[in-house]
């Protein structure tokens, strides 16, 4: 009977000695990292912290367009100046060519202005092609 | 296109100015400076341009604020020509930006109040 045991002796797949180990089927959702409050409270810091930033950076700018229309100011009277008299002495050489060309039609004013009024009118761009 | 134009009263003796020669650069580097110093003649020629709205009016005051800007860049020409061509040059390559150039901006403001005791518009 010995013989016919190692015979008949097959090698089972059976569990292991002791059973298997547990299985994890329960969710486990570890809590970490901050908290609510301090999430939100760390959000606040944060946008204070850019609005300053943005703030301050408005008000630099505010005062650097300041500064750059002061010089503009400043300046101003210089270059309306001298537009003035470039605009002046285009108008008296188109003038003196009219007079030149128009010298022999009767009753022809030079420089007539076509309004009614005393009071200087700007040149139209089209009339001064310097 | 049918041209009327007025300037016949004008003489061609009070056109004739002396036309200042200097590139944006150096009107910007030193406006506020400039602004400061020839503020009264400025004024004037403002004030007689508002008041009559007419340019032929006004060019006896304009020939004025001309001949004292030039007198004015004369000025630091002789005195502060270095420090003045340093911050114009780097006003030229920045575009006009006066935040790129505080550095020479520093130093024709101490030679302009050390030698010449012109301030920048308060």
């Amino acid at each position: 009977s010995r013989i016919l045991n190692t015979l008949m002796a097959f090698t089972q797949d059976k569990a292991p000695a002791g059973g298997y180990p547990e299985i994890q089927w329960a969710r486990r959702l570890p809590k970490r990292g901050p908290s609510g409050l301090m999430t939100m409270l760390g959000g606040v810091a944060v946008m204070s912290l850019g609005f300053g930033v943005v703030i301050h950076t408005n008000k630099e700018r505010r005062r650097l367009r300041k500064e750059q229309l002061n010089a503009r100011l400043a300046l101003l009277p210089l270059i309306q100046a001298e537009e003035d008299r470039r605009t002046l002495r285009a108008i008296k050489s188109f003038e003196a060519e009219e007079a030149e060309i128009m010298k022999d039609v009767p009753g022809w004013k030079v420089g007539e202005s076509v309004y009614n009024t005393d009071k200087w009118v700007p040149p139209n761009p089209a009339q001064l092609k310097y | 296109l049918h041209c009327k134009m007025a300037a016949k009263e004008v003489s061609t003796q009070e056109l004739d100015v002396e036309e200042l020669n200097i590139t944006s650069a150096v009107l910007m580097g030193a406006a506020h400076h400039y602004g400061n110093h020839c503020k009264t003649k400025n004024d004037a020629f403002m004030q007689c341009r508002t008041e009559s709205k007419d340019p032929r009016k006004c060019l006896k005051e304009g020939k004025e604020v001309t001949q004292c800007a030039l007198k004015f860049f004369r000025t630091i020409k002789g005195s502060c020509n270095e420090s003045f061509t340093e911050h114009w040059t780097c006003l030229d390559y920045n575009n006009q930006n006066y935040s790129k150039c505080r550095k020479t901006q520093k130093v024709f403001d101490t030679c302009m109040a050390e030698k010449l005791s012109l301030t920048r518009e308060s």
